[in-house]
């Protein structure tokens, strides 16, 4: 029986831009920026960074959208924890390099797995379905 | 020896003509129940029924066979009631046993939402004639024993709605009943015979081409399912139709024990046993368009999922075979009979996943059209013209599966 | 039931190895040996593991299948044998029961993973693992290809191949599905079954079944060996083979005395998995690939053991017009049993070869094969994801019965609707809208995008303000309705209902896409709860919270609300003065406890869906998909002051122009009549004929009469009509503050 996973509230900050704008941004020290489409960026804290305080965040586009983000819920797993998950509730390959950020339906809810250069992964879905997600993986 | 061997039919072939009164393109259960009734009803009998493959290949020898009226407005429980009334004499009228069974259906709701449309469908229904009835969960665990009313704890049933007079019917003798009625009457039914394009003059259809030959035709009718879009193309009709794969699944047999047809309003499934003791199940169709018949593990594996919740004795039994059938769903739902702007082109279409229910009334208000030239009251709502003249008949909770 | 053990010496058992357990056959305890599959340990028995029949021992024919561990219709020969497993003979005619209580295992939710799944990515699979199939892998290894090899013998049954390609996998442990790049069909060659009278007795083998016997040390008694198509096999009371009748050199009978028969009679591709998939990737080698040359055409006996067919049966529907493979099959349900045609179907395409004279191809592979049970096919797999608003458990605490509604889980009352209503209309009252779509849209294009999708005016909205839209379709259909908020000259933040959120948001970005429109978008639907402050004393709770001046009518800001950030709109749906507060998700429970208790001596009351309907309806306020169709247009619905014909264009204008001069007999009207509401979806009759039906209804407890909507379809439109047997009588909504006062105090 595969343990309880318990996946907590995670502060971000939500960046969408023109994609060259977005390529051209050097993302502030301490964060993990989760490119969720060409114009969309996903920033979270890294370690103990506190995202919420990163106020400075400058995109070259006057209409880009930069705002929080409170939607997500996330757990980090060991690469033991991602594998037993892929296994049993992802359809799909994962991507062999690292880091990478992997989306799709894993246990069929759509999710986010940011895959850390050192094996650690950071599983990230929306909080309105982190129950269900909770009761799938466990 | 088994006692579901057909040993009453019999089908009388013909030799081809190159010309006809009436060739209608697409042996399926519409297209012979119109020569049956042309032949019945109008002794119209110069008439060739024209198959690419066999008879009943298309979405008639493929169906779920549920038969029933509960729909959700007025023109569509009327026409659905009426061939649900004409299937029930279809066993006399044509000497063929069709195994036929009035089994009811019941219309799982899980949700207030559900339960105020259930609610809405018994009203509409019981207004015309129709017996449809809402039942409180006591009542669905008696008509349905092996219920889990709680849905496997996520799909508590609040209540449904019972149509009482539904039923099921062996679709391949339907189909085989109305082709052996029309070719002892001198239908021809020319099988393995794809029709390749239309004759024209001007923009009037004149015939069929087949690569053995062209036919002359008065009247040409299309019946060719979901294929319709294309075929329709040729003689230059454009048609609010897309083709959707409907797949659906049987299990080994096992002995009879299960009564009505279970369908469910959210999980958009339902389940039945046939004749043979299958268990027959089914569910939406594809979302996304295709001409193909592949069937998917996706499909059943959600399927099997979906039905598992209601019903979760089916778990244990086994699954014989999965298969797909292409569906020519209409832009609002409901099915499209009558003239085109093409003079002598006329079709019965968009009969999407409920088709076979309607074969009788179809087929008997086609050859009426045909017969007398003028659209019967009955299908008048149902017309080609009604999205130009933006009537349209949408009743998609009524329509989307099954 | 049948004493199947009846003395007969069937087999000769030379192992000197000891039994590994026992299983019990019809309550029967039996041996087995080590490896011993169901049906060997039967066999080994000197039992059949079924009624009889010929048997293959290869998972081709259906001829072992019994009851095992209370699942019917399993093949005993590809079932290993466990201590304590309960095997139960299936009636040889008729069907096993169905199950009526569901197995130990099925009852928990099927959410639990019962049967465990595994996902595996894999390069190429081989499929079967004799001497084609290692050939095969051999080569793809050469190739360079990481190959898989899966084999039943292995435990694993490859029970189906579908289009990816995926391949499905049944083992004991569970079900594999693997998604490979290219799969390889190697399932070599099935041995014919003979068909011929007397070929369901008991005491039958194909010569590859009589192989796999001998390496299991079991020697067959005094068995017979018979190369060509037996004229008649005889057996004993029991059902046990005593002879064989072959015709000799002369076509003369010749019966040769025989405890046990072994039929070698020739092959057939094992073909059925590979011919279930158009998937190229899907290639076929070896044996199963082979077109073996037809068996002669049968002349008696049963041919489909598992449908029961004799070749009576196929002359019966042949000589009345079932003139083609396929009718044949359905006609006389050939190939339609546990097998699907797989070891019977080379002896209906020589007879109809035979009939016809000319040889027909095989009918259509339909997955999936070896069977699954519904319980394994579904393993995995999940039908819907509920959403939560984060209220979710302060709904419960305040005695919410919760409902789904648009995929979310939502309050539909506090156990008091009229409570909740009250408070609505004479104090404060919270709403869980959370679940309404959110979208921030900006670009130097986002006037032109807005002025597109939505047929109303969007330019003429100044910053702070907002504006109710309809959304159509290209049809000029109602898809959805919501608002629109000006937060800047080029930022707009836009709201959806509930259910329409999810394809609303692929609306707009295909739109976007479509015109190459300068747009950026945002989808805030989950990161952003919201709560309708609602009631005459909705302004004065905001003051009491920290709003000094709380927005007017259709304004809307930024501003903190009891320390949390919030977005108010300032609206109305219930009639009364609304203020919506979208704020971030993780701050909702504080926001919620907050508002409750600084309300709480205003009279406040959180209210649920069935109390909003109500309301809504009192105001004459449509809910897209509860009073509209799927082919309702803004004249339908009386909303065409929503429309500006006059824009250039909007989603939907042109289908508008269209059907504009066109006459139309279809409306969404109000009703009122005396209590009680008549039932939603009730008919509406005129002159004794149904003319519509009604949509909502409503018992208004202010009003103190029925309020409703409801269609009418038929031309000229009634004033009066009657609506369960009682005169309803036509009334403009809105039904409640006409003039709106309340909305906007
Ligand atoms: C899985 C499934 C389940 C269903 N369940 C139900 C149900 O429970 N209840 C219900 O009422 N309905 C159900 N339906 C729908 C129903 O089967 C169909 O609506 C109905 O059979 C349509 O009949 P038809 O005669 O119009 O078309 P078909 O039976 O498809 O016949 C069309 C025929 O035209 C032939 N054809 C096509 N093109 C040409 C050509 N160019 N030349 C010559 N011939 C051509 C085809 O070969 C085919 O035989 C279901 C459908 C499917 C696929
Ligand atoms: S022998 Fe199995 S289906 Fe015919």
């Amino acid at each position: 029986m595969p343990e309880q996973l318990r996946f907590a509230h995670v502060d971000a900050r939500r960046i969408v831009a023109k994609p060259a704008a977005m390529d051209a941004v050097t993302w502030p020290t301490g964060t993990i920026a989760l490119r969720i489409a060409d114009d969309d960026v996903l920033l979270i804290g890294a370690g103990t960074t506190d995202i919420t305080a990163i106020t400075d965040i400058t995109v070259a586009d006057e209409h880009a959208i930069i705002s929080d983000d409170a939607g997500w819920s996330g757990i980090w797993l060991t690469s033991a924890q991602v594998e037993s998950i892929a296994l049993r509730h992802i359809h799909w390959p994962l991507p062999p390099q690292r880091p990478v950020l992997a989306q799709g339906l894993i246990a069929a809810i759509p999710s986010k797995l940011w895959l850390g250069p050192d094996g650690d992964a950071l599983l990230l879905v929306a909080t309105v379905s982190v129950d269900e997600m909770q009761e799938r993986l466990s | 020896m088994n006692e579901f061997v057909e040993t009453l039919l019999d089908l009388h072939w013909h030799e081809p003509k190159s010309s006809y009164d009436v060739v209608i393109v697409g042996g399926g259960g519409h297209g012979l129940a119109t020569a049956y009734y042309l032949a019945t009803r109008h002794g119209i009998t110069n008439v060739a029924v024209v198959e690419a493959n066999y008879i009943g290949s298309g979405n008639s020898g493929r169906n779920t066979t549920i038969i029933r009226a509960n729909y959700g407005i007025p023109e569509s429980i009327r026409f659905y009631q009426h061939s649900m009334d004409l299937y029930k004499t279809l066993e006399d009228d044509t000497g063929c046993w069709i195994m036929h069974n009035t089994k009811g259906l019941i219309w799982l709701a899980h949700t207030e939402s559900a339960m105020r449309s259930e609610r809405a469908r018994c009203q509409l229904n019981t207004a015309m004639g129709t017996e449809t009835i809402m039942v409180d969960p006591a009542e669905i665990k008696q008509l349905c024993p092996q219920i889990d009313l709680t849905g496997s704890g996520r799909y508590p049933v609040l209540g449904a709605s019972h149509h009482v007079g539904a039923s099921t019917a062996r679709h391949d003798r339907v189909v085989w009943a109305y082709a052996q009625g029309a070719m002892r009457l001198g239908v021809h039914v020319l099988q393995n015979t794809p029709v390749t394009g239309l004759l024209m003059d001007g923009d009037r259809v004149t015939g069929v081409k087949t690569a053995t030959g062209n036919i002359s035709a008065g009247v040409v009718m299309s019946a060719v399912g979901g294929d319709v879009t294309q075929f329709a193309a040729h003689a230059g009709v454009r048609l609010p139709i897309r083709t959707h794969p409907l797949q659906a699944f049987v299990t080994n047999g096992y002995a009879q024990g299960f009564g009505p047809i279970i369908s469910d309003t959210e999980l958009l499934s339902y389940v039945s046993q046939t004749a043979r003791g299958q268990m027959l199940i089914g569910a939406e169709y594809d979302r996304q368009q295709s001409f193909s018949r592949q069937s998917s593990f996706d499909f059943l594996q959600s399927c099997a999922t979906k039905v598992s919740y209601l019903l979760p004795f089916l778990k244990n039994l086994r699954i014989m075979r999965q298969w797909t059938g292409r569906c020519d769903v209409s832009s609002d739902f409901s099915p499209v009979m009558g003239f085109t702007p093409a003079p002598g082109f006329v079709i019965t279409t968009g009969w999407g996943t409920w088709g076979f229910k309607a074969i009788p009334a179809g087929g008997e208000a086609m050859a009426e059209l045909i017969a007398t030239d003028t659209t019967p009251e009955i299908i008048e709502p149902f017309s080609l013209n009604r999205f130009a003249t933006d009537h349209s008949m949408a009743d998609q909770g009524s329509t989307g599966t099954r | 039931m049948t004493d199947i053990s009846d003395g007969q010496p069937q087999v000769e058992v030379r192992s000197s190895a000891t039994p590994a357990g026992r299983i019990v056959i019809d309550n029967q305890p039996i041996e087995f040996f080590a490896g011993d599959t169901v049906a060997i340990a039967a066999i080994r028995a000197g039992q059949h593991p079924a009624t009889g029949g010929t048997l293959c021992l290869a998972g081709d024919c259906g001829n072992c299948c019994a009851i095992v561990d209370s699942t019917p219709w399993v093949r005993t020969c590809q079932t290993k044998a466990k201590p304590g497993l309960a095997v139960l003979r299936q009636p040889a005619v008729g069907a096993p029961a169905l199950n009526l209580t569901p197995p130990k295992s099925a009852v928990s939710s099927p959410i639990a993973a019962v049967i465990d799944v595994r996902h595996i990515n894999a390069d190429v699979i081989v499929v079967g693992g004799g001497a084609s199939g290692t050939a095969a892998a051999t080569q793809a290894s050469a190739d360079g290809h990481t190959v898989t090899i899966l084999d039943a013998n292995e435990g694993n049954e490859v029970v189906g191949i579908y289009a990816g390609p995926t391949v499905i996998v049944r083992t004991p442990e569970g079900m594999r599905h693997f998604h490979a790049h290219e799969v390889i069909v190697a399932t070599g060659a099935a041995d014919l079954q003979p068909a011929c009278e007397g070929n369901l007795s008991k005491g039958i083998y194909t010569a590859g079944a009589a192989a796999t016997l001998a390496e299991t040390h079991i020697e067959l008694d005094n068995a017979l060996t018979v190369t060509s198509q037996p004229v008649r096999i005889v057996a004993d009371d029991n059902g046990w083979v005593s002879g064989v009748v072959t015709a000799d050199a002369d076509g003369n009978d010749v019966l040769s005395d025989c405890n046990s028969l072994i039929v070698d009679l020739g092959h057939m591709g094992r073909d059925l998995l590979s011919r279930m998939t158009d998937e190229r990737a899907v290639t076929i080698v070896g044996p199963a690939a082979e077109h073996y040359p037809l068996p002669p055409c049968p002349t008696s006996g049963i041919v489909c053991s598992c449908s029961k067919v004799t070749v009576e049966d196929l002359d019966g529907v042949w000589l009345r017009g079932f003139n083609e493979l396929e009718l044949v099959k359905r006609a006389a349900l050939f190939g339609t049993g546990t097998c699907q045609g797989g070891v019977c179907m080379p002896y209906l395409r020589s007879f109809v070869a035979d009939r016809a004279g000319s040889v027909p191809e095989p009918f259509t592979a339909r997955p999936i094969s070896r069977q699954l049970t519904i319980g394994e096919a579904s393993a995995g797999a999940y039908a819907d994801n509920f959403r939560m608003s984060p209220l979710h458990d302060e709904h419960l605490k305040l005695g919410a019965q919760m409902d789904r509604f648009g995929g979310w889980w939502r309050p539909w009352n506090y156990g008091d609707v009229l409570g909740e209503y009250w408070a609505v209309r004479e104090a404060v009252s919270l709403g869980d809208v959370s679940t309404l779509g959110k979208m921030v849209v900006s670009g130097p294009d986002v006037v032109e995008v807005l002025e597109r999708l939505y047929p109303n005016n969007v330019h003429d909205i100044k910053v702070g303000r907002s504006r109710y839209v309809l959304l159509l379709n290209e049809r000029g259909h109602l898809l959805d309705d919501g608002m629109i908020c000006r937060e800047s000259e080029t930022r707009f933040v836009l709201t959806f209902t509930s259910g329409g959120a999810s394809f609303a948001e692929m609306w707009v970005r295909d739109w976007v896409e479509t015109w190459g429109l300068d747009c950026h978008i945002l989808d805030r639907t989950t990161s952003l709860a919201a709560i309708n402050v609602t009631g005459p004393l909705a302004g004065e709770l905001l003051r009491r919270v920290g709003v000094a001046e709380p927005p007017k009518f259709l304004q809307h800001r930024h501003e903190t609300v009891a320390g949390v950030p919030c977005h108010i709109m300032r609206l109305s749906f219930t009639g009364e003065a609304s203020f919506e507060l979208h704020h971030p998700v993780h701050r909702s429970v504080e926001l919620w406890q907050t508002l409750m208790a600084e309300g709480r001596a205003l009279g406040i009351k959180p209210h649920g869906l069935q109390a909003l309907f109500g309301m809504r309806l009192e105001k004459g306020h449509v809910i897209v998909g509860m009073d509209t169709e799927l082919d309702s247009s803004p004249r339908r619905i009386g909303m065409e002051w929503a429309v500006k014909m006059g824009k250039p264009y909007f989603v939907g204008l042109e289908a508008l122009k269209r059907v504009e001069p066109l006459p139309d007999h279809r409306r969404l009207f109000g009703f009122t009549m005396a209590s009680p509401a008549p039932v939603e979806g009730a008919p509406i009759y005129h002159d004794g004929t149904i003319v519509g039906h009604v949509s909502s209804s409503f018992d208004s407890p202010l009003l103190g009469k029925a309020v409703m909507l409801g269609w009418i379809k038929r031309e000229p439109f009634p004033d009066t009509v009657t609506i369960d047997g009682r005169t309803a009588t036509v009334s403009a909504p809105p039904f409640y503050d006409a003039e709106g006062r309340r909305a906007r105090a």
